[in-house]
């Protein structure tokens, strides 16, 4: 008799366990699209399925408006329970509190795994309020065809990579007056004033955030440095002055022979019929590490009204899980940032990955400051300038100081 | 002469206006107010808003970016607007005339404003390519050199002008159309019989009889080549170095991406102020002829 | 009628010309993309690719249908409103219709950035986040249309109301059977125009729709269009192309009456 009650008392647990464990409904909203969209989508199917007790709903908004979205969703306290933010604008939304911390939810054992310089801009204020999801730093492509038609090639017929930025202006000069190509392409905004600008300042030892002063000073100085490489390579028609897929259309049919791009163009290059490229890391200061320009995509967990302890760890699980099997989202050209998926099968057997991997480890990222958004865009349009000639180095330098001091804290 | 009841009139002239009018209150009056109503306010949109009276009024007005913006605004409209007006109209002659096919005509000059925003930038800005455009392809032929014209100070804004007239076309054509169709037929009939050819039709009857829609499109083109943002954010971004940003980009600019609502709210009025000033100036110039405004 | 022919040819000339970007589309929308951005008229390869990756999009259906039910009532919305409106600003004398073409055209002026944000409140207040209602009420076109339609109305000769009045007809009489007949290009267009506008109206309806399934044909046909560093020129163009469809057929439907003149309103004796 007693074994029966027993039995039963276990059964009735169990069946009225099954009952008591609702499905958590999160929504997600994500601003890929495209064949990151794809591998996004397949996600969110595979973690459904693996994961009955939970369902997440994704939204996908189109890249230009996304944060447009997410914002009146903030301020309309309906904002999805978990989504997609790239870090440099993280203090931006993190410092108007909008952001849930989500330390307790996460194993250190996890966060350990991560990338020392990416984990650390996850934070705000001491509290960690994202999981990174990637890194997409830039990189150096370089086109065979067009440095193999100038001639540019070693003993083994091999075509020449520029290791240093003195090689990378000699050479691409010389690629253009032996071809009529040019040396080089570069999107003139974020590229030039911003990614390739951190990339030569950070070489050159210089760094944005000043620990003492506890806020953003540019050396004057070195950003003069920094203007007089990007310039030199403007000068004798090197590198023309074009947007990111005017710049993009010159290197994949065969008339630049360098590319500053991000890893991101490896969704595209490789499938690119008739283009034959290589990518490494971007050329470095002498003496120096090719330390470069990268951002990351991280999973955000907005506080809303509607907010529970039940969504926030079904959120959580489902960031944890992406993250754990990111070498599926390297696919897209970006590159994990936790260590054993860096050093997985999975990843390595990428095409390609092992060039430029490393660059996951010297990428710079944004400094964790508010009025980031606006200061780049300022750094974005002092570049224009200097290279269409209506700044000199020295004016665009003073002027970038000018900007920092007034909007950045 | 019949008398009409003058207090019934009224009324039932108010009752007619009444569904837009209230729809017009409540969707965009009210959201309006409270829009320029954080003009003075200092707010990053998160945070409760911090009264300042007028401050961003003078921040804004001491700013260069403001009044850079504002010439790069109107000298897009000085551009755009003559060309669309008179082109509009020829091509509404034209279509009104004997021509065969004439629907498919229709048709095909009104599909490129169906098209939207986003591809007609796209679409351009492959076109104005400097290395690959098809634009540059054809001035080659004359013996132009290669112009960078997306990239280039001097031919940005131009080229962007170029390619709004292309897409808008569609709708002055639209305008013009209906209001020559309105013309009754037997002013046209009357006028054959006193011996007129089309050309003095054209000048005698058609023109003169859609002045107002002359105005019209005047005004409307006015007002909508001063809000323009779209084609030129996409084509230009506001650059090169900032060379074709728009006062609306700069609005959007500040409110959306650099979280100073209420700065963005001041510019939004000033803006609003100005186009209002425009119209206002344009109807009252018009009316003095006895349009009936 | 006398058709000229050299005015014909005139036109198609012309209309070659001035379509040539939209066959460009059309070619950029089968290309792979490195022909796309290298503007190349001959294809190298001849790919539909674009048009199945939209075509395997599940939601297509919903999208369409949603744009659909937006645009239709909308204008129908519109058209309504407007005629009533436009009839007492342009034909009717009262105290205040000065004031009152202002005020419509203050409505005109209004920036749709300046008011996003207030509009997506007051919705929210009312419970029409994420609903037809929510894409269809703020209708950002209506003060334009009855402006229009009010400056079509203005233009009609008076004599015909007068004949209409001495016969003892009433001002709702006179708007349904006289007027509105006569401008029948007028309305046309402001039809047409209203319907195209808010099909392709795009920033609106992303932020009120919370959920992909009551996106529009534009917005979520956007989705498909590459992400932020990738454009893919190809899927754009291709999506671009189906999402005009329905308005071309639309408007090759009712261009007609843009054609109907006076003839119409002519039975007035």
């Amino acid at each position: 008799m007693k074994k029966f009650v027993i039995l039963f008392v276990v059964l009735s647990v169990m069946f009225l366990g099954t009952l008591s464990a609702k499905n958590v409904e999160i929504t997600f909203w994500t601003l890929f699209s495209g064949g990151e969209g794809h591998i996004m989508t397949q996600f969110v199917e595979d973690f459904n399925a693996s994961h009955p007790e939970i369902t997440v709903k994704a939204q996908k908004i189109d890249w230009l408006e996304y944060y447009n979205k997410l914002l009146t969703g903030l301020i309309s306290g309906q904002p999805p329970d978990v989504a997609i933010m790239h870090l440099s604008v993280l203090p931006d939304y993190a410092s108007k509190g909008v952001l849930t911390p989500v330390k307790d939810y996460v194993p250190k054992a996890f966060l350990d795994e991560y990338l020392p310089n990416i984990i650390e801009r996850a934070h705000y204020n001491g509290e960690l309020v994202a999981l990174p999801l990637d890194t997409h730093p830039l990189v150096f492509y370089y086109n065979k065809k067009v440095i193999e038609s100038a001639g540019l090639v070693d003993a083994n017929g091999n075509p020449k990579v520029p290791q240093t930025w003195d090689e990378y202006i000699a050479w691409g000069q010389a690629v253009q007056s032996a071809t009529g190509d040019y040396g080089a392409s570069i999107d003139k905004f974020g590229m030039l004033g911003e990614r390739w600008f951190i990339a030569l300042y950070n070489q050159l030892g210089g760094s944005f955030y000043n620990e003492e002063a506890g806020k953003v000073i540019i050396d004057k100085d070195l950003a003069e440095k920094v203007y007089e490489i990007i310039n030199a390579s403007f000068a004798n028609e090197m590198t023309p002055v074009t947007d990111y897929d005017g710049g993009e259309a010159l290197f994949i049919n065969d008339k630049a022979a360098y590319h500053l791009n991000g890893v991101w163009a490896m969704a595209v290059y490789p499938d690119t019929e008739g283009l034959d490229f290589g990518v490494t890391q971007v050329p470095a200061i002498e003496g120096s590490k090719p330390y470069t320009w990268g951002d990351s995509h991280s999973i955000i967990f907005p506080r809303s009204p509607n907010q529970s302890k039940e969504k926030l760890e079904a959120a959580v699980t489902f960031a944890k899980w992406v993250v754990e099997h990111s070498y599926e989202w390297a696919k897209a050209g970006h590159l994990p940032v936790v260590t054993d998926v860096l050093e997985s099968e999975e990843f390595q057997s990428l095409p390609m990955r092992e060039d430029y991997m490393e660059a996951a480890s010297n990428a710079v990222l944004a400094p964790s400051v508010i009025g980031w958004s606006e200061f780049r865009e300022e750094m974005w349009e002092i570049c224009q300038k200097l290279v269409i000639g209506e700044f000199t180095e020295e004016e665009a330098a003073q002027e970038l100081v000018n900007k920092a001091n007034s909007i950045l804290q | 002469m019949i008398v009409t009841n003058k207090k019934r009139n009224n009324t039932l002239a108010y009752l007619f206006f009444l569904p837009f009018g209230l729809f017009f209150v409540i969707f965009k009056i009210y959201p309006f107010i409270r829009s320029l109503y954080l003009g003075f306010f200092k707010w990053d949109i998160f945070g409760s808003p911090e009264f300042i009276g007028l401050e961003n009024f003078y921040t804004l007005f001491g700013t260069d970016k403001f009044w850079e913006a504002l010439w790069h605004t109107l000298y897009f409209t000085i551009l755009t607007v003559p060309p669309l007006v008179i082109i509009g109209f020829l091509i509404a002659i034209l279509l009104n005339s004997k021509i065969k096919f004439v629907g498919f005509f229709r048709a095909g000059f009104y599909i490129p404003y169906i098209l939207s925003i986003t591809v007609i930038s796209l679409m351009w800005k492959l076109m104005f390519n400097e290395t690959f455009g098809i634009v540059n392809k054809i001035t080659s032929i004359f013996g132009i050199e290669s112009i960078n014209w997306l990239n280039d100070p001097s031919y940005a804004m131009p080229a962007v002008a170029f390619a709004t007239i292309w897409w808008t076309l569609g709708f002055n054509i639209i305008l013009y159309l209906s209001a020559i169709q309105q013309i009754p037929d037997s002013y046209y009939e009357a006028a054959t019989l006193d011996g007129a050819n089309s050309w003095q039709k054209l000048i005698h009857i058609t023109v003169p009889l859609i002045k107002s829609t002359h105005i019209l499109v005047i005004i409307l083109q006015i007002i909508y080549s001063l809000q323009i943002f779209g084609q030129v954010y996409i084509m230009t971004g506001g650059g090169p170095g900032g060379t074709t940003r728009t006062l609306v980009q700069y609005i959007y600019e500040n409110g959306f991406k650099y979280f100073k609502m209420g700065y963005a709210q001041a510019n939004a009025a000033v803006f609003f102020l100005i186009m209002l000033g425009v119209a206002i100036a344009q109807v009252k110039l018009m009316s003095k002829r006895g349009e009936g405004y | 009628m006398k058709i000229s022919k050299g005015l014909t040819i005139l036109a198609f000339i012309l209309l070659a010309i001035y379509i040539f970007p939209f066959f460009m589309m059309l070619v950029n929308s089968i290309q792979p993309e490195k022909d796309i951005v290298a503007s190349k008229i001959i294809p190298s390869e001849v790919l539909f690719s674009n048009y199945g990756k939209i075509l395997e999009q599940g939601q297509i259906g919903r999208w369409f249908i949603n744009s659909v039910v937006v645009s239709v009532s909308a204008t129908l919305m519109v058209i309504v409103m407007s005629v009533f409106a436009a009839y007492s600003l342009g034909r009717m004398m009262f105290p205040g219709r000065k004031f009152l073409n202002i005020v419509v055209l203050t409505g005109i002026t209004i920036p749709i950035q300046a008011i996003m944000i207030p509009l997506f409140l007051q919705m929210k207040d009312f419970g029409f986040i994420n609903t037809y209602w929510g894409l269809i009420l703020p209708a950002p076109f209506a003060p334009m249309c009855v402006f229009i339609l009010a400056n079509f109305f203005r233009e009609i000769p008076n004599a015909y109301d007068e004949a209409a009045r001495m016969d003892g007809a009433s001002h709702l009489t006179i708007m349904w059977r006289i007027i509105t007949p006569m401008s029948l290009p007028a309305v046309a267009s402001i039809a047409i125009l209203n319907f195209t506008w808010t099909w392709n109206y795009y920033l609106w309806p992303l932020i009120i729709a919370t959920t992909d399934t009551m996106y529009t044909l534009p917005v979520g046909l956007a989705t498909l269009a590459g992400s932020e560093t990738n454009i893919r020129y190809g899927p754009i163009m291709a999506a671009n192309i189906m999402a005009s469809i329905p308005v071309i057929v639309l408007f090759i439907i009712f261009q007609k009456n843009l054609m109907q003149g006076v003839s119409a309103g002519s039975g007035v004796k």
